[in-house]
């Protein structure tokens, strides 16, 4: 898995390289657009968990390279292993650099003197660290659970066939949640009105967000297994 | 199976929708230079993929120093997927990296790589290191997938087209590349390299293979030595009438045993001692073989028992 993470690191140096300026452009837009810093943590991390998907996919077939790769002495597990792994990675670690920016620039704001409308968006105020950890929770969520729909289609059908796919596969996962209240209606808005009992006591917004990170997570493991599974009986 | 030799096939078959890979029989000893040859969708690409793991077989083996495909696909066996060196058809790299970037990539996934003999070679081969695979000619792509194959010292060559698109002097460099892996020799003295080679240009198949496997609609048409077949055998361009003679002279053997190309002009005849037959038929003139022609032989020819001359022989 080492080794196709390496592997991957090689291919993707340059495309890194491109994403992370576009980064810092997206989040000054993020930033100016919506007067606060908080949500550019959160959107480096599902930028960079998209983006490695999608890229990743397209390089695969590119002149036969995801065939070539199986000659080479890395199993199909550890392809798929070391892809997920390598995303999630790459996605924290795009977290970490852009919450260190965001550090920074708060540092800024406390020590000099700023216009005005700078200031007002380096300036924490009361709850917005609150806010900042609420947004990443959010798009890392929304980011794993991406992945674990998208990355064992794209390792099953190849880029190009998956991309046929994947939208009917989003259309499905985003009204899911109406069609399961639909169809268990009652009991499950009794369950989602408790969650937002917990929501309103004062320990309930952490706890919901270790649990959807958690859960995320727990998903984003499993569909990596799935894959493997999909990968392994695919002829390339 | 015999699991010593390098690699070997057996009854493999594979089935796709409209095409069968069907009881495929091939072997390569160490020391080795096999030709694998065939028409465009006649299944050297399928058995190659077949031996090397990339796709499911429905029967039969495929092994490669020992180890069955569908192993191959295992992390138990990366080891001996370091000795393995695979040529495809395409620079089968993504196209942004450049060729320093490839060496880098190379470095990464075999523990074996080395790094002097690859910039040996692509100082030989005249490849730019900054070159991206983007911008690289076929030929020189192809001295790029060869240079890696061989960079991380492996035992067993793969190639599929792998000369296709150089030019003659580049191929005749790659050949002599190929003749010096395997002859390597082990600590007794043994051949320890082999090659498996799909080639559609046949004539560098003359200058180097010791044996020939041709496969036509999923199926293997033959194995012969090349040596039989460009140095014992011959064409013989015979006449109605010289036909019409051999036939009754009992000259051509048992029905079947013999293969004739009709012209035109006359009738080629696969003779398989030319010389025997230029002694015995000094009037009938008759070539040299050459792999390209026997192919045509064995997979467009007919046999020459009963094939209704026309009377009164009729050139």
């Amino acid at each position: 898995m080492i080794r196709m993470m390496k592997m991957e690191l090689v291919v993707f140096k340059k495309y890194l390289k491109q994403l992370v300026l576009t980064l810092v452009f997206v989040a000054a837009g993020l930033a100016i657009g919506m007067g606060t810093l908080n949500s550019i943590p959160g959107t480096a991390f599902l930028m960079l968990m998209f983006s490695t998907a999608v890229a990743g996919a397209a390089y695969d077939e590119q002149n036969a390279w995801d065939a070539y790769r199986l000659v080479m002495p890395v199993s199909r597990r550890d392809i798929v292993f070391g892809r997920y792994a390598f995303n999630l990675l790459v996605a924290c670690g795009a977290a970490v650099l852009a919450t260190a920016f965001v550090a920074v620039l708060i540092g800024i704001g406390t020590v000099a003197p700023l216009p005005v409308f700078l200031e007002k968006i380096v300036t924490v105020e009361e709850g917005e660290l609150a806010g900042m950890a609420a947004a990443f929770v959010t798009c890392a969520c929304i980011g794993l659970v991406m992945s674990t729909f998208t990355l064992p289609a794209y390792f099953k059908l190849g880029q190009t066939k998956a991309t046929q796919w994947l939208p009917f596969i989003v259309l499905g996962i985003s009204i899911a949640p109406m069609l399961a209240i639909a169809a268990f209606g009652g009991p499950l808005l009794e369950q989602l009105q408790s969650v937002a009992e917990v929501a309103a006591t004062s320990n309930g917004p952490m706890l919901i967000a270790i649990a959807s990170l958690g859960i995320s997570l727990a998903a984003y493991v499993a569909s990596a297994f799935v894959a493997v599974k999909l990968y392994e009986a695919r002829d390339m | 199976m015999n699991t010593d030799l390098p690699i070997e096939v057996r009854g493999t078959t594979k089935r796709y929708g409209d095409f069968t890979l069907d009881g495929v029989d091939l072997a390569v000893e160490a020391g080795q230079i096999v030709g694998f040859i065939g028409q465009n969708g006649a299944g050297k690409s399928t058995t190659i993929k077949a031996l090397l793991g990339l796709v499911g077989l429905d029967s039969g083996e495929a092994r490669i120093l020992g180890v069955p495909s569908a192993e191959l696909a295992r992390t138990s066996a990366s080891k001996v997927k370091e000795r393995v060196g695979v040529v495809f058809d395409t620079i089968a790299m993504p196209s942004h990296l450049t060729v320093a970037e490839v060496a880098q990539l190379m470095s990464c996934a075999y523990s074996t790589w080395d790094e002097q003999a690859f910039s040996a070679m692509i100082s030989r081969f005249k490849l730019d290191r900054a070159k991206t695979v983007k911008d690289l000619s076929r030929g020189m792509g192809m001295k790029l997938s060869l240079a890696c194959a061989l960079a991380h010292n492996p035992q067993v060559l793969i190639l599929d087209e792998a000369t296709a698109g150089l030019d003659p002097m580049a191929r005749d460099e790659v050949l002599d590349l190929l003749r010096e892996f395997v002859a390597v020799e082990g600590p007794n003295g043994e051949p320890v390299n082999a090659i498996l080679m799909s080639s559609h240009i046949t004539s560098d198949l003359e200058k180097i293979a010791d044996e020939i496997v041709c496969i036509d609609a999923g199926k293997i048409m033959f194995t012969c030595a090349k040596d039989e077949i460009t140095d014992m055998m011959g064409v013989a361009r015979c006449r109605m009438a010289d036909m019409e003679s051999l036939l009754q002279g009992g000259a051509l053997g048992q029905e079947g045993e013999v293969r004739m190309l009709r012209h035109d002009y006359g009738i080629d005849l696969l003779v398989h001692d030319r010389f025997e037959f230029m002694r015995e038929h000094p009037e009938i003139p008759c070539d040299r073989m050459s792999i390209d022609e026997y192919m045509t032989f064995m997979l467009k020819g007919e046999a020459a028992m009963g094939f209704g001359l026309p009377k009164g022989g009729e050139r």
